[in-house]
């Protein structure tokens, strides 16, 4: 297939998907077996109060009504509004993505080049002791909680030495100029570099947490398929010719290796986004995880769609980006 | 079905020896798996953790020392001591009971949630693949529908929507984790349909279901397990991840990741409620995943070789 | 090469880090931690949290203000230097202080008081009740006569009520001219006001950073004397231990929602340089049965849950103290209130009422509560008292969303919840809780009593302050004896403060209904 034929053949895959995953949101904001607007009013509002904001909100329509005001909506772009913030959602969705991507690219960068580093050795030096380690060191990745090693890392590193901040993105009198919403960037534009350090030290505990579940799945591939490499006849040829090992590894082999790594980056990004909820929870971070779980747990619903639609949304595109990179790389993969 | 039981009965019969023949290298292969499974030590040590859950499980009202829900409010946290090996939590109550009981609540969480979603995988999976053309196109789709969210999101959405607790924690995971075994089955559906045998048996009269249930069916088993074993961590994890953020299992009940969360805002000065708890998950999840690891390698045919 | 390089950045890195470290507070400065997920909206005609409506009286100035004196709430002028009331009691006029200024440098005006309040009215969010139904207002009953006299025509509600109400968040003054040019598709400025301010309080809201901080800064026009603190930073920090961390380290001078054993230590070891502050709080926490559910319909069956609750292990040992046993609907210092606690654990008593109601071997009933931790500690104990009287109860921690909507239904058995008090009169206590024809907490557990209604409506009328007295009284004998409550206690709010400050006693008396942080010092 073509390349080109390929790219259209899953985008319009991708629409009918999403049509589906509006309906799926739909369906489970409306399950919702709680009322959103004693939510709203809290304890002591009067009856007539609550029957007026039902009104207000369009809850007393039938369900289908609802739907169309629903999807009707989405086209518009307009996700309606918080019942906790009483602010569009889409505003509220906006102020916390910066945090999640600032926190989702550290942790992929951190991810990356552990992966790629402990996946390298392993193979060189396979069956030895680093091999060994590595396995084990990236399987506890998988099988420690993240909710809890960050707990413990609290524990131990804010706690116990002081060495680290609890949570948040910086400290209390650090007041950063807002260019783009990306902290880092943000302090390296405007030149305040005690904002930049005070916010590095900020993700340092986050990162490790979220980036460390993704490194075994990037370990594991890249020494599987480094290992392929390296029995190519083009390596044994390289070495044959008398280069020495360390060139052939790092000028030929890596290059051709790091190829599957990319669809495992992208796989691993939608687990990058489930551990986002936990780890930003754990870490007062002021991402969209936060606000996911925050709107789940006062079942603010229209926060819940808004909020799980932009997720599925930004899985989706970068499932889409990987595909189609993959595609371009590995003509096999155009089926 | 009940209209020819004769007839049912001895296509069971020619199609179980017919299974067993075509398996007979697989047996070999079994030994020979066996033989590579002493040889992995990390699988070895995945496999005694298990076995070691399932028997704290199995005897867990025997092991535990108190009753894990009595409180005695006059002795809230207390540290660990020779009476109290994981201390004592905000309500008095003993952590080690605790955590012991959570292992029959882990078990039910595993043993449910790989029933449900692997009925439905295997339902779905089996379906589209037999039947492909526009079965398969709309039950892919209604699958990448559901693989379009991250896992842990949809789990939780799923779970606040139909009211936390241990019940709906455990439909929320299965209505998440069924794609996986959905996809493994349509392939061997696709696999095991274009065999000649199959038009063969067709021929002579046996239904769409017969050859669902006891040709498509058994091919597609093996494989799912497998993936079921690999796959059993991150259940168990994405289980106490619900009851960590509140919305799984609910208090008293003693589920791991909920008493995580009790212990969280006494985390600074009584460590103990949160620490042992979350180490009983990660060693439980450390035991499937080595385990799921050495299934792994020794399926790998790179490694077999 | 490339080695070394990444060592020097590492290096680099670490010694940068370790020179960027926590500095002190300034003096003119406080920090505060807090949960800030309560913190919806500093809209006055729209926030109605605890909390928030803390800071929100304090960037907006009203009519009055209650302040404490002797221990009890007292309206006093605030942009009114005077006001009057007619013959019939039904008409005020407010006469306004001359010179006050808005932030924004205008002058305050009757029409802005008009505009604010009919802006409540109109808006109908959740404190509007306030106005249109405790105190019988619509639109046209606020009028602006001059530039500075305002009138209000109110249902005849006795004096303390309307004063008290006008005092509340609800009677909070907005500049007029600065929301109009802010309003967008005829939202009356809601949405710019969700996190900006147009008040004439001491302070403005600066910034406000979602689950990060928020800022006040001092109201440079503001017409009374001018803060000792100019700046005011609202902390995000979710847990409470890091909260109670930061307090000690003296990264911030006031934290918020310690934990009771948190606080019970501050209290207990004196420690330099952090102590706790306490106060009785305005709310009341209580066990309530549904009265037209199952055994609850006899009252012996209620009066027998009354007996098995263990009210000082509750006190004692899940609030470690902070709680004040308070068995009546008014809390401490009201109108009316004169100590009152006919209950204590009685387990013969309560197994003999059970027996007598015809439930000698108990029954099993289902007790609702939310995720405080509070609540959920309190449920357990009200759990295994009950146990000891034969009746078996499961917990079922709702999210509050859910739990109020079956609650409002009368779809619950059994919860233990908190009222949180409306506005600092008896008659706030009364109605919830004794009059079912409000639709508040009596009607939502069912007790449809016409006698507690009858008196609790007389009570509300009753001018005759020694009547009025009596009526309560009686009123909170016959509700202990036949009500579906079991009043657990009244809370003492505490907040863990540094050393340093000065005033903080005196700002946070009688918090929420007053709280002024104008008092506070360093």
């Amino acid at each position: 297939m073509e390349l080109g034929s390929f790219i259209i053949k899953r985008l319009s895959l991708m629409v009918l998907v999403i049509f589906g995953v509006l309906i799926i949101v739909f369906i489970v904001t409306r399950i919702i077996p709680a009322d959103p607007v004693g939510a709203i009013l809290g304890g002591n509002a009067p009856p007539e109060a609550v029957d007026a904001m039902r009104h207000q909100l369009g809850l007393d329509k039938p369900i289908f009504a609802q739907l169309v005001d629903y999807l009707g909506g989405i086209f518009r772009g307009n996700l309606g509004n918080s019942l906790v913030s009483s602010r569009p959602v889409i505003t509220d969705i906006l102020e916390y993505l910066p945090a999640t991507i600032e926190l989702a690219i550290s942790s992929i960068i951190f991810a990356v080049v552990l992966g790629v580093t402990l996946g390298l050795l392993s193979a060189v030096f396979r069956n030895r002791f680093i091999d060994h380690f590595s396995r084990v060191f990236s399987i506890l990745g998988i099988s420690l909680p993240g909710f809890w090693l960050g707990l413990i890392m609290i524990l131990i590193f804010y706690y116990k030495l002081g060495w680290l901040p609890s949570g948040g993105q910086y400290d209390m009198f650090v007041f950063p100029t807002r260019t783009t919403g990306l902290v880092l960037l943000d302090a390296m534009i405007n030149g305040e570099w005690n904002v930049f350090f005070n916010g590095i030290k900020h993700l340092i505990l986050p990162t490790f947490i979220l980036g460390y579940s993704s490194t075994a799945s990037i370990a594991r591939i890249m020494r599987a398929s480094m290992l392929d490499v390296l029995h190519q006849n083009y390596i044994r040829t390289a070495r044959a010719k008398g280069l020495p090992k360390k060139v052939v590894i790092l000028r030929h082999a890596l290059k051709n290796a790091l190829i599957p790594v990319i669809t495992i980056v992208g796989l691993e990004f939608g687990g990058l986004l489930s551990g986002a909820v936990l780890t930003e929870t754990i870490f007062s971070w002021p991402g969209l995880g936060r606000y996911i779980v925050n709107s789940l747990l006062t079942l603010d619903y229209p926060a819940i769609s808004g909020g799980t639609i932009f997720i599925a949304l930004m899985y989706s595109v970068v499932n889409l980006a990987v595909d189609i990179l993959y595609a371009a790389v590995d003509p096999r993969m155009r089926a | 079905m009940k209209k020819t039981p004769s007839a049912a009965g001895s296509t069971k019969e020619t199609s179980l020896k017919k299974f067993l023949n075509e398996r007979k290298p697989m047996l070999d292969d079994v030994k020979h798996s066996i033989y590579l499974w002493k040889k992995t030590p990390l699988a070895l040590i995945g496999t005694v953790i298990i076995g070691l859950f399932l028997l704290v499980a199995l005897f867990a009202p025997l092991l535990a020392p108190y009753d894990p829900i009595a409180t005695d409010l006059s002795r809230k946290l207390e540290a660990p001591s020779a009476a109290h090996p994981f201390g004592l939590d905000q309500f008095g109550r003993d952590v080690l009971s605790r955590v012991i009981m959570g292992t029959r609540i882990e078990v039910q969480i595993i043993f449910i949630i790989s029933i449900i979603s692997i009925a439905i995988g295997l339902i779905v999976g089996i379906v589209a693949g037999y039947f492909g053309g526009i079965v398969d196109e709309i039950l892919m789709r209604i699958t990448d529908i559901f693989l379009a969210f991250p896992r842990l999101v949809l789990a939780m959405a799923f779970a606040a929507a139909l009211r936390p607790t241990l019940a709906n924690a455990i439909v929320a995971i299965s209505l998440v984790e069924w794609t996986v075994y959905a996809r493994l089955a349509r392939a061997e559906a696709i696999k095991v349909r274009s065999q000649p045998y199959i038009e063969a048996i067709k021929a002579i009269g046996a239904s769409d279901f017969k050859i669902m249930m006891f040709h498509v069916l058994p091919m597609s088993i093996s494989p799912v397990i497998v993936q079921l074993t690999m796959r059993m961590g991150t259940i168990i994890l994405t289980a106490a991840s619900l009851g960590f953020l509140g919305l799984g299992a609910q208090p008293p009940l003693p589920e791991w990741g909920a008493i995580v969360s009790d212990g969280r805002s006494y985390l600074m000065n009584n460590w103990w409620i949160t620490a042992f708890p979350g180490m009983a998950i990660a060693i439980t999840v450390l035991g499937f995943n080595l385990l799921g690891d050495g299934i792994r390698d020794i399926l790998d045919p790179r490694i077999r070789r | 090469m490339k080695k070394k390089g990444m060592g020097l950045a590492c290096l680099f890195l670490l010694v940068a880090i370790s020179f960027v470290a926590a500095g002190n507070i300034p003096k003119d400065t406080l920090v505060m931690a807090m949960n800030t997920e309560i913190f919806k909206t500093f809209d006055p005609g729209v926030c109605f949290e605890v909390e928030p409506s803390a800071f929100v009286k304090n960037i907006y100035a009203n009519l009055v203000t209650l302040n404490v004196v002797n221990g009890a709430f007292t309206p006093v002028a605030d942009l009114a230097e005077k006001w009057e009331q007619s013959q019939d009691g039904k008409v005020w006029t407010f006469y306004l202080r001359k010179g006050a200024k808005f932030a924004n440098g205008d002058t305050v005006k009757a029409s802005d008081v008009e505009y604010s309040y009919r802006r409540a009215i109109r808006l109908k969010k959740s404190p509007a009740w306030l106005f249109t139904d405790t105190l019988g207002l619509t639109e046209e009953s606020i009028k602006a006569v001059n530039d500075t006299t305002v009138t209000i025509t109110t249902n005849g509600a006795p004096a303390n009520v309307v004063l008290s109400v006008l005092a509340a968040n609800i009677g909070g003054v907005l500049c007029e001219k600065e929301v109009k040019a802010h309003e967008t598709n005829g939202d009356m400025g809601m949405a710019w006001l969700t996190d900006h301010s147009a008040g004439a309080g001491p302070y403005v809201l600066k910034e406000w950073k979602r689950k990060t901080q928020i800022v006040l800064t001092e109201n440079k026009n503001y017409y009374g004397n001018q803060p000792a603190i100019k700046t005011i930073l609202l902390r995000d920090m979710p847990e409470a231990s890091d909260r109670y961390l930061a307090l000690k380290k003296g990264d911030v001078d006031v934290a918020y929602q310690i934990t009771v054993e948190a606080a019970a230590e501050l209290r207990d070891k004196k420690d330099g340089s952090v102590s706790l502050f306490t106060n009785p709080g305005q709310s009341l926490e209580y066990v309530a049965m549904n009265a037209s559910w199952g055994p609850f319909k006899d009252v012996r069956v209620r009066q027998a849950v009354k007996y098995a609750i263990d009210y000082d292990a509750i006190i004692n040992k899940v609030r470690e103290g902070f709680a004040i046993k308070n068995q009546q609907f008014l809390a401490i210092g009201y109108f009316g209130y004169k100590e009152s606690n006919p209950f204590t654990r009685d387990v013969a008593k309560a197994k003999k009422l059970l027996a007598d109601a015809g439930y000698p071997n108990g029954f099993e009933v289902e007790i609702v509560t939310n995720e405080s931790e509070i609540r959920r500690a309190e449920a357990v104990v009200v759990q295994s008292n009950l146990a000891d009287i034969g009746i078996k109860s499961n917990i079922v921690i709702m999210q509050a969303a859910q739990m109020y909507d079956k609650y409002r239904n009368q779809g619950l058995q059994m919860i233990v919840a908190g009222w949180g008090i409306d506005y600092p009169d008896a008659d706030a206590l009364a109605k919830p809780f004794a009059d079912y024809t409000v639709k508040q907490l009596a009607w939502r557990n069912a007790w449809l009593d016409d006698k507690a209604a009858a008196m609790t409506a007389a009570a509300g009328k009753e001018i005759n302050e020694q009547k009025r007295a009596q009526i309560y009284r009686d009123l909170v004998k016959y509700w202990q004896d036949n009500g579906p409550f079991a009043m657990l206690y009244q809370p003492i709010d505490f907040w863990g403060i540094g050393k340093d400050l000065k005033g903080f006693d005196k700002a946070y008396e009688g918090y929420n209904v007053h709280c002024d942080f104008t008092l506070i010092s360093k």
